[in-house]
């Protein structure tokens, strides 16, 4: 089995297209609890050897349970977090390490739709001036008032009528208030949105409704999404390419069909089993009911093993004494982790 | 989906107030809603105007004395009767007033910012800057404010002026705790970060985000505050180290008027009830203003 992408170096031939994204052996650290009352706190890794590619206007849809890192990767990429381990690579430039003016320039290519519409819009200020602000921010527009025609720009482009500009967001249906937060995403054309469950705070009703119109603006503007979600059904309808993460670890990654139609990791199995389905004649046996939550003390004592042995139906004994890779699979465009797989 | 009402139906009838203005003539009119708040906007109203025509409206000069007419009964001629100088008690007190608001005011400007500041700072970045920010107001909060104040102004010298140095060095730190404890509760709201990943600068974040979140309760507060205010300046004035006599500070006006309190009880009684009546405006309005700015009831608006 080869490994999964390895180390990025000079001599390796430019794979086709250029990935917009690159993340390579990524590894975040958490204070954890401390051994003693002054001691230092203890290091929980709560993301662990991530590695994947995003092409441009592609789209890769995290998914996991509670917990797993998902959204942490999200921010990991927005460099708001140390990182403890791995490399990554936007646009040809390595962002690893930056210094804190150029992460605030960065944040003209790489932006992020928040989960709750109603918490990530500031209250006090109207549409005109939330959409506004990252120009004003990035030297774009001296006030509010000079980037009107823009943000009246911004507004048609996510269907909402901008005779809405001067109102508060109060006003407006959390369906609305989202496509506010992806208008003030769009305003400096990034090349990246992160979305981190943007449509899990929003009634069902209108879910479909935003992420039609994240999948037009993609298609229209070529952006590129890391969809963070725990909705299988909306992930499969917007990705190209699902990651499945399970305890900080990427344990599946491959492309939406494949994934769903012959999921290879025990664990990437078991969630597609949670997933409901109305007609019985469908039904993909009898779903098992998915492990607890991990708990803090458990990220913190487990070794080699593999953190899905304690769970696994397919549990082998070298699976408690050595953690799988994501390893690519022979001849297919699918990575999983797993010894069984 | 659900289309948002437009303002056209209501909007023509009253006249076009600046678009600055219009929260401010919205918070008027909720407070003019309620008799309590109402009858601390009055009160404050006839302050503000004892203050601007008081020298026009005073039958008598403030500082006139007239030593054939001394500790005079109200009458006709005073109607509050006249003090142990024979100067008329009305217009001295139309003319404290505007000493009364200018202490309010002076206090107003130097502890709103300077509570406002070290609050939201030493809330937005937390850590060591916290820490130290904290511990410096901790030790001001530490002292009773009129001993304090009272350090201050035999430090300063007494002087209103410096009575009102001393009274803002004292006022700030429960703004500052305030302004903290605010900023904590939305440091980590999505709309801050969606700020920090836009690239803003911290001072942005705060002057445009934070600022505004806290200025209700700062607001509030520090019109409480004012009841406060005016009682530590009278005791100030009451001690001597306040305004100086001749000025006919209310504070000073009741503690010359100590002597004569048993006989001449209108020396103590009229600038008495003008504090009260302040200071119990001042709360009552504070208490309208928590229920006008209270962010549920923006939606209304």
């Amino acid at each position: 089995m080869t490994r999964f992408p390895g180390p990025i170096r000079a001599q390796d031939p430019a794979p086709a297209p250029l990935p917009l994204l690159s993340v390579r052996g990524l590894a975040v650290d958490f204070d954890g609890p401390r051994s003693r009352i002054w001691g230092p706190p203890s290091r929980v890794r709560v993301l662990e050897d991530i590695s994947f590619d995003l092409a441009p206007g592609e789209t890769l849809g995290l998914v996991g349970e509670s917990g797993s890192g998902k959204s942490t990767l999200g921010r990991a990429v927005l460099r708001r977090l140390p990182l403890a381990d791995g490399r990554i690579v936007f646009d040809g430039r390595d962002i690893t390490h930056l210094p804190l003016a150029e992460r605030r320039a960065l944040s003209r290519d790489i932006q992020m739709v928040f989960q709750d519409p109603y918490t990530s819009l500031n209250p006090r200020m109207t549409v005109l001036e939330l959409i506004a602000e990252p120009l004003i921010v990035h030297g774009l527009a001296p006030g509010p008032e000079a980037a009107r025609d823009r943000v009246a720009e911004l507004l048609r482009l996510v269907n909402l009528p901008p005779e809405n500009i001067d109102r508060f967001p109060h006003g407006f249906s959390g369906g609305q208030r989202q496509r506010i937060g992806i208008a003030r995403a769009l305003a400096l054309r990034p090349k990246l949105i992160i979305a981190d469950e943007p449509v899990s705070a929003l009634d069902v009703s209108v879910r479909a409704q935003v992420v039609n119109l994240m999948q037009d603006l993609q298609q229209e503007l070529g952006i590129s999404y890391l969809f963070v979600a725990h909705d299988l059904s909306i992930v499969r309808h917007i990705s190209h390419r699902i990651a499945i993460l399970h305890r900080g670890r990427m344990v599946e990654m491959a492309d939406c069909d494949t994934l769903y139609d012959s999921p290879a990791h025990p664990y990437t199995s078991t969630l597609l089993q949670a997933v409901p389905e109305p007609d019985p004649r469908h039904r993909r046996g009898t779903p098992t009911a998915p492990p607890p939550a991990p708990r803090m003390a458990d990220l913190v004592m487990e070794g080699g093993a593999c953190r899905y042995c304690r769970s696994c139906p397919k549990v082998a004994d070298r699976c408690h004494a050595e953690a799988p890779a994501l390893a690519r699979q022979p001849g297919r465009d699918r990575w999983v982790a797993c010894w069984e797989a | 989906m659900t289309m948002i009402p437009t303002e056209t139906g209501h909007a023509p009838a009253r006249p076009r107030l600046p678009r600055a203005l219009v929260p401010l003539a919205n918070i008027l009119g909720f407070l003019w809603r309620s008799p309590t708040s109402a009858f601390g906007l009055i009160v404050l109203g006839l302050l503000i105007a004892m203050a601007l025509l008081g020298p026009v409206l005073a039958p008598y000069d403030p500082y006139a004395q007239d030593l054939q007419a001394t500790l005079q009964a109200p009458s006709a001629a005073h109607w509050f009767g006249t003090d142990e100088l024979g100067r008329d008690i009305l217009s001295r007190l139309l003319f404290g007033a505007a000493i009364t608001l200018r202490i309010i005011f002076l206090v107003t400007i130097v502890v709103g910012p300077i509570g406002m500041a070290v609050g939201t700072v030493a809330g937005y970045f937390g850590g060591r800057v916290d820490t130290v920010l904290m511990r410096v107001t901790d030790i001001f909060l530490s002292f009773p404010s009129l001993i304090l104040s009272l350090a201050f102004v035999a430090a300063l010298g007494p002087s209103l002026n410096n009575a009102i140095i001393a009274i803002s060095l004292t006022a700030w730190p429960p703004i500052a705790r305030l302004a903290r404890a605010e900023t904590l509760t939305f440091r980590k709201a999505d709309y801050i970060s969606a700020a920090r990943l836009q690239g803003a600068s911290p001072a942005r974040i705060i002057w445009k985000s934070i600022v505004p979140m806290c200025l209700p309760s700062v607001v509030i507060r520090l019109t409480l505050n004012m009841a406060t205010v005016i009682l530590t300046a009278a005791g100030l004035g009451f001690l001597g180290l306040g305004a100086q006599p001749p000025m006919p500070e209310w504070g000073a006006m009741i503690a010359t008027g100590r002597r004569y309190m048993i006989d001449s009880w209108w020396l103590v009684t009229f600038p008495g009830i003008a504090i009260l009546l302040v200071s119990l405006a001042f709360n009552l309005l504070g208490d309208g203003l928590r229920d006008a700015l209270d962010p549920k009831q923006m939606n209304r608006r």
